[in-house]
């Protein structure tokens, strides 16, 4: 072979794709031949700095944009009877630009109404608003069963954010606090759902909780939330817990501490 | 469900379990972008053509017949990328900034190497066909077969374009060092 | 000149022989890794897209020439008594000796995801990943290098020491420990929503916290503090926790 012959054949060479025979009449070629031998080593060069290049990654929006365009598209075929005329769904890519506008809006809405009261104007920035909402409920519920535990701790902060979750985020928030293979998430939740506990559905679910919990870190965070609302209903598993020979000492302090301003 | 392959999550997508498309969606997306992202140097229209590409593979789900998902997907991909192409060239700009972004300022304060810029600099000075090649090839890892597959040609044929392509860039690498 | 070429091919077949004393598998296609362990693991992050799992001069007894090693938590596919196997985009890993073993040490690329389970006695060790990486332990210490989160992790009884490299704003990162310490150093710049709280521990740093001077919520609970601050104006949300540890913040 001429050394046009081989150098057509280095890239399969360093890619090990040559049998024993041609490997070896390279290999013996390189030995010799001083231009086939830089060829070699310009390609590895180049092949290294490939392997070296590592994989960008995407801004965060992009996994949110994608969930909320599942949702808009699982809502298509659910009521796809109506849909055709009244949804466009290529909308549901434009988050951004929604969000974009929106924001847009209220700065507009701003100096626009300093000049004129213009009622239906700010009609239409509630139904925005709104929209918005609904747009945030639905990604932190895509979000809440993602296999990530830090994918799902970012939805039960966007959870906590609601001035009032409707029933679905409460009862996600409760299903993790309950069920979540980390206790970080099962934190997270309960410590988000310390913020609802004006709602009745909230304090049965932290009483339940700390009936069920095994973790003691969980324990001490329930024990304590349940103490600053004064929910006097979960003194028996308090004391339960004080009888328990199981419950680690640092427990029981939290439970002698917190028990007094129940009873 | 995330023990099924790729092929068996998107057949179940095609028949109406969306959901499904999330796992493909973790699988792909960052691979996807990373393609364009080498073709385009622009984050932004990577990220927006990531996003098409998913939208379109559920509004055309059941377009998707058996065969492997990945081809199917990168098929999707570098058909919006040149509809995207193609629409910039309408609008007259000069192709070569619309095409390759090279001197772009990486603005997220991460120092890249000097052999990767310079490798990215080399890439684009190969014509837009050579590129995707030597992108889907070295940078990607996917074979000659499935390119073949991907780009309607032959394993044998990609191969041979795979080789001269490598080595051009070659070429332009060392002559910009 | 011939001489030379053998003495190439040698060399390269020695290394070939050489090599055989690690396992490696390619993780083309695969996203995460789930690593389970009895025994104390140490991850590092190599720049192959592959599974390299370290030999170690695994020495078996002369009597059991012509046998395998067989093993109650599975089959030993690697040779290593390890079992690896594919499943979709993941790769589990699960290390089937027990934890009185020496520690399993494995490379992986540095983007791929992680998740250790329980990992009972032994310490983890894991270094130089910009991935996102889970993991759980009972009585093991921590320790993680160079690493960017987002980085979810639980110990019962061991100490959780971590690096930050720089911190991804990705999605939170959320350490607890019930009764060890944590040691956490941030770049100085880093934005964060920080949360740290200890019930029975102390809370140290030298960063300039600015603290809400005056909480008008009166129920002030026994034992129970936390500091809530942004860093930086503010950013990705970290949460520190340790029941009666102390917390360490440290500028690096």
């Amino acid at each position: 072979m001429n050394c046009n012959q081989i150098e057509e054949q280095l890239i399969d060479y360093l890619d090990n794709n040559l049998d024993q025979k041609e490997y070896h009449i390279i290999a013996a070629h390189l030995t010799t031949c001083d231009n086939c031998q830089e060829s070699l080593h310009k390609l590895q060069l180049v092949f290294d700095g490939i392997d070296n290049d590592s994989e960008e990654l995407p801004d965060a929006s992009i996994q949110l944009n994608f969930e909320e365009m599942l949702q808009k598209e699982k809502e298509v075929l659910s009521d796809s009877k109506i849909v055709s005329l009244r949804k466009n769904p290529k909308n549901s890519w434009k988050t951004a630009l929604q969000i974009a506008a929106t924001v847009a809006l209220i700065v507009s809405a701003y100096f626009y109404g300093k000049r004129e009261n213009n009622e239906s104007f700010s009609q239409e920035m509630a139904i925005l608003e709104k929209e918005k909402v609904q747009l945030k409920q639905e990604v932190t519920i895509s979000l809440i069963e993602n296999k990530s535990a830090s994918k799902r701790l970012k939805a039960v902060n966007y959870a906590e954010e609601f001035e009032k979750p409707g029933n679905e985020i409460l009862k996600a928030l409760i299903n993790k606090m309950f069920y979540d293979d980390h206790i970080n998430v099962r934190l997270a939740a309960a410590e988000a759902l310390n913020k609802f506990s004006d709602l009745e559905m909230v304090r049965k679910a932290l009483i339940d909780a700390l009936e069920m919990e095994q973790d003691p870190g969980m324990q001490i965070e329930l024990i304590q939330i349940l103490v600053s609302i004064q929910e006097k209903r979960a003194v028996p598993s308090m004391e339960k817990l004080l009888l328990n020979e199981e419950t680690p000492s640092y427990v029981k302090d939290q439970v002698t501490i917190g028990l007094p301003s129940l009873i | 469900m995330k023990n099924l392959t790729d092929e068996e999550l998107m057949i179940l997508v095609s028949n109406g379990n969306l959901d499904m498309m999330s796992i493909l969606f973790d699988r792909y997306h960052i691979r996807i972008f990373n393609f364009l992202l080498k073709m385009t140097r622009d984050r932004d229209v990577s990220q927006d053509i990531t996003q098409e590409v998913f939208y379109k593979a559920i509004k055309y789900r059941t377009s998707y017949k058996k065969g492997k998902f990945s081809s199917w997907i990168y098929t999707i991909a570098r058909n919006i990328f040149s509809d995207h192409y193609q629409s910039q060239k309408n609008k007259e700009q000069p192709l070569d900034e619309i095409e390759y972004k090279i001197e772009r300022e990486e603005t997220n304060g991460i120092e890249k190497s000097e052999i990767k810029e310079q490798l990215n600099r080399a890439l684009g000075q190969l014509n837009q066909s050579d590129r995707e090649l030597v992108i889907m090839n070295r940078y990607q890892g996917i074979k000659y077969q499935e390119i073949a597959e991907i780009t309607g040609s032959t394993a044998g044929a990609v191969k041979t374009k795979v080789h001269r392509a490598i080595h051009k860039l070659k070429d332009h690498y060392l002559q910009n060092t | 000149m011939k001489n030379i070429a053998i003495a190439i091919v040698l060399f390269i077949t020695i290394g070939h022989i050489h090599a055989q004393g690690n396992y490696t598998q390619s993780l083309q296609g695969v996203k995460n890794v789930v690593i389970g362990s009895e025994s104390g693991v140490k991850i590092k992050a190599h720049d192959k897209n592959e599974l390299l799992i370290i030999g170690n001069g695994r020495k078996m007894p002369e009597k059991a020439r012509g046998l395998k090693a067989v093993y109650a938590g599975g089959s030993d596919n690697t040779g290593f008594g390890v079992y690896a196997q594919k499943e979709g985009g993941t790769l589990i890993v699960r290390n089937l000796k027990n934890m009185h073993s020496k520690i399993l040490e494995v490379f992986l690329p540095k983007n791929i995801n992680v998740k250790v389970e329980r990992s009972n006695l032994g310490d983890l060790v894991v270094h130089g990943f910009s991935s996102e990486i889970e993991a759980t332990t009972n009585v093991g210490d921590m320790t993680f290098r160079d690493v960017t989160g987002p980085i979810v992790a639980k110990t019962a009884t061991g100490e959780i020491n971590i690096i930050f490299d720089k911190v991804s704003q990705i999605s939170p990162i959320s350490l607890i420990s019930a009764t060890g310490t944590i040691d956490v150093s941030l770049p100085s710049g880093t934005p964060a929503n920080l949360e740290m709280k200890t019930t029975m521990g102390e809370i140290f740093t030298d960063f300039e916290l600015k603290l809400p001077v005056n909480n008008n919520n009166m129920k002030v609970v026994g034992g129970r503090r936390t500091i809530k601050t942004q860093l930086n104006n503010g950013g990705v949300e970290i949460s520190l926790r340790s029941s009666t540890g102390n917390i360490y913040l440290r500028k690096q």
